[in-house]
């Protein structure tokens, strides 16, 4: 029977085998109109695809920040000044003491600041044979700021540097300018013509000399009273007094800090401060257009003839306290000296007391120290000159203040573009997180519904895990926005607690089935591809299979918004929102419930969205490095732009998202 | 001409044109395997129309793997099992009684119709028989597979294909002797 069998499966096998039909000319027609319409084949269409464009994305924001990097660091030129031992060249004559320059034995040092200031003086240009300019070339590198971190004499150091750290950029941070000048005389020389007149004290911040330049009640800065001579010329000239003013410090930033106790002037070591912030907000305050330039080297020596009755010094540092200038230049009918150091006050009043004493300069000047001079207090009498050193307090007093200011300023400084991407930081992140895949029904059919609701109460505890990178801007302190790279996966078993639901329903769509053989069962396994269409299809489902495990893969661009709170100087507090667009691919395996022999596949591919929110906490290790753990909600909706699909399934994760933050 | 590959391979592309000789090549022998799978040749139509959207939006997957030809049949089929689904309610089940006839009879009585001939018999069989049938007998499933494909029993499918390859039996007898 068997073998008659076989041989009528044959005969018809063979027959049937290669047959043909006559096909009717309309229908190829009919099938052409509904195929898709032809791929287009634009060079751009891979813009489609979201990874490239994602890629595409950071790859851009990293161009940007490079372009951006090289273009905004300062330019900075380098000379030399070169100061001497000064006892080697002391010379006493006279009441005079005199220290000149020795430019023989080099030694190098950094000048802090030179700010300076200048009516319109052309008369000031020639005789230095300068360029008018602003000298302004020194910057805080970020990690001279960090040295202050150490002294527990300074603890309110500490606060300031956290700004620092937020506020730097990175050129700001990085152009450690070092500045050489043949002679400090040189940079005290060079002169600018601005349309202001007003001198800017770059250690108090202060318009030190706003009086002359606007010309308002000018104060005598030893006495605080009107200087009448400043307040004379001011009047007989268009202008204010003159003031070929310049601004300069230069500062030890360790042993004077370290121990609390030594003076700043045993050490060699200098400290730099953000010339270019003091002299933009100076520009801000007064409408001046500010130059950062390199230091011009046109004297070789002191030449304190350049200066003139209204001009303005101010000095403070160990450096020029060891190594003042103090040289004996006549001015006018007047013998005149410029203490360039622990000291303010005008030239006029060095007339004034000249005159009225007629006495050596040199011991009859009523010299104000920085400390007096911030709090406003006088000190009378007669000091030597170069006797005189800034004490500890006064030191103390300044660091904080310029400090503080100093932060200030550079906050205020971020604002302006060339910061933009200091406020950038990377972050990278991993979450474990549990999972919970909901299937709905997405038709009317009782049965769909049925089906799904028993899937979902019979489902097992689904397992996730998601990576990601980011990059993130600093709107402001607080608050921030990115964007970045994710992928998450999800996978959940489920089971339906009855054999056999009701399990034909429709759908418009149909199934591509493809078929794997599994040489370990020894059968064939199916893969269906869900293709949604126009037209209604049945759907069955087998009764042998009763078990299930779906497989999410998501390839996210997440773009969030997040809130930060500072705790301490190393602690922050953080709240974060993310809206995420998926590339998700979905799999599920169903499989026979009794012995998991599996069955078949489905897949699919497709467009969907989803969120996050999270709230967590930032550990900063260092300034470039941050640590963060943030427990997260992720919620991916389903598959929104397909309503012929006959299951609509969301997955939701808690999870722990821990990462690390590198910061520009 | 283009080779076989060659329409493979324009087709993955989009391109219609290769389509379109795709489906001249094709197009006879798979409306064959519809036919036989359908009722009327309306069906089958609509059966090989279906089936060609599945092979142009699902040929990017072919992977060389197997015959090309034996893919496409397999989409002819699996689709026309869709329609088998989609039509279920019309099926109606036959008796079938066992007619008096050697099988080398049958088997004489096929080899000399047409195949055309065979086709009409074989569409005449109730759906579900001729589903079995076709399965097991022409494309060469097995019970298993045919079960879950038509989400059946295996015991229905090998029930199904005895009383189907009964029918068709007793269908050639009854042709031949009116043949003869």
């Amino acid at each position: 029977m068997k073998e008659h069998t076989d041989k009528l499966d044959k005969a018809i096998q063979e027959k049937m085998h290669a047959h043909e039909v006559p096909v009717p000319s309309h229908l190829w027609d009919s099938i052409e109109a509904r195929l898709p319409s032809q791929k287009n084949n634009s060079p751009f269409s891979f813009l489609k695809n979201p990874f490239v464009l994602s890629v595409l994305l950071i790859v851009a924001l990293t161009g940007l920040y490079t372009y951006h990097l090289k273009h905004q660091r300062v330019q900075v030129h380098m000379d030399s000044i070169k100061v001497t031992d000064p006892d080697r060249s002391k010379n006493t004559s006279g009441n005079l003491t005199t220290y000149a320059l020795d430019t023989k034995a080099p030694k190098e040092i950094r000048p802090a600041a030179f700010f300076y200031k200048t009516a319109a003086n052309a008369e000031a240009a020639e005789r230095t044979g300068t360029n008018r300019s602003i000298i302004a070339p020194a910057l805080v590198p970020a990690h001279l700021v960090y040295t202050l971190k150490s002294p527990a004499s300074v603890p309110a150091y500490i606060s300031p540097v956290n700004k620092y750290k937020q506020a730097f950029s990175k050129h700001l941070r990085n152009s450690k300018i070092i500045l050489h000048a043949a002679d400090i005389s040189a940079a005290i020389l060079a002169t600018n013509e601005t349309s202001s007149s007003s001198l800017f004290n770059p250690i108090t911040g202060q318009q030190a000399l706003q009086a002359k330049s606007t010309k308002q009640k000018e104060l005598n800065p030893v006495t605080d009273m009107p200087s009448s001579a400043a307040h004379r010329q001011s009047k007989q000239t268009e202008h204010p007094i003159h003031s070929d003013s310049i601004g300069f410090m230069q500062y030890n930033n360790h042993t004077g800090l370290k121990d609390g106790k030594s003076s700043m002037h045993k050490s060699t070591d200098t400290m730099e401060y953000p010339v270019h912030a003091y002299a933009d907000q100076h520009a801000n305050q007064t409408g001046d257009t500010i130059q950062h330039i390199h230091l011009r080297l046109s004297n070789t020596h002191a030449n304190p003839a350049d200066l003139q009755a209204g001009d303005m010094v101010y000095a403070d540092t160990s450096i020029l306290t060891r190594y003042d200038v103090t040289e004996t230049v006549s001015h006018k009918e007047q013998q005149l000296q410029y203490p360039f150091f622990n000291s303010a006050y005008t030239s006029a009043d060095v007339h004034k007391k000249a005159a009225a004493n007629d006495t050596d300069l040199n011991t009859t000047l009523n010299i104000r120290t920085w400390q007096d001079y911030l709090n406003q207090e006088q000190i009378t009498g007669s000091r030597n000159i170069d006797s005189t050193p800034v004490t500890e307090s006064a030191d103390t007093s300044f660091l904080l203040k310029t400090t503080e200011q100093t932060a200030a300023l550079i906050e205020e400084n971020t604002k302006h573009t060339s910061d933009f991407l200091s406020r950038c930081s990377f972050d990278g992140y991993v979450t474990p997180a549990a999972g919970y895949l909901f299937t709905a029904g997405n038709t009317n059919s009782e049965a769909v519904h049925g089906f799904a609701k028993d899937r979902n109460k019979n489902t097992d505890a689904g397992k996730s895990i998601t990576v990601g990178i980011r990059i993130n801007y600093a709107l402001t302190r607080k608050l921030e926005i990115g964007i970045g790279l994710q992928y998450s996966g999800l996978q959940q078993s489920s089971s339906l607690s009855v054999a056999n639901p009701d399990s034909t329903f429709t759908y418009q769509g149909y199934t591509v089935y493809d078929s794997i053989y599994d040489s370990t069962s020894q059968s064939y396994i199916f893969n269906n591809h869900f293709i949604p269409t126009d037209s209604t299809v049945m759907y069955f489902q087998s009764v042998e299979v009763t078990r299930y495990v779906d497989k999410f893969r998501n390839f996210s661009i997440p773009i969030h918004m997040a809130y930060g709170y500072s705790v301490t100087d190393r602690f922050s507090l953080i709240t974060r929102t993310s809206f995420l667009i998926n590339y998700q691919t979905y799999s599920m395996t169903y499989m026979n419930e009794t012995d998991h022999t599996i069955l078949g596949y489905q897949s699919h591919k497709r467009i969907s969205v989803g969120g996050s929110f999270s709230i967590g906490a930032y550990y900063v290790f260092s300034k470039k490095c941050s640590v963060f753990a943030e427990p997260i909600l992720m919620y991916y909706f389903s598959n929104l732009f397909e309503k012929q699909a006959p299951f609509k399934q969301t997955q939701l994760m808690l999870g722990i998202q821990t990462g690390l933050r590198l910061n520009f | 001409m283009y080779t076989e590959k060659e329409l493979i391979e324009g087709c993955k592309k989009g391109n219609r044109q290769s389509f379109e000789f795709l489906y001249q090549m094709y197009a006879g022998r798979l409306l064959a395997i519809a036919m036989r799978y359908s009722f009327t040749t309306f069906e089958a139509e609509d059966i090989l129309q279906d089936a060609f959207i599945k092979i142009f939006s699902a040929i990017k997957t072919f992977g060389y793997k197997g015959s090309f030809e034996g893919w496409l049949k397999r989409i002819v089929v699996t689709t026309a099992i869709n329609h088998y689904h989609k039509d279920k309610a019309k099926q109606s089940q036959t008796d079938v009684y066992d007619m008096e006839g050697e099988c080398d009879d049958v088997i004489d009585i096929i080899a000399k119709i047409s195949a055309d001939e065979l086709l009409e018999i074989i569409q005449t069989l109730p759906h579900g028989y001729r589903m079995v049938f076709n399965m097991y007998v022409i494309e060469g499933y097995t019970h298993k597979e045919i079960a879950e494909m038509l989400s059946i029993s295996e015991g229905t499918s090998k029930s199904q294909l005895a009383k189907g390859r009964m029918l068709l039996k007793n269908k050639l007898l009854q042709k031949g002797i009116i043949s003869l």
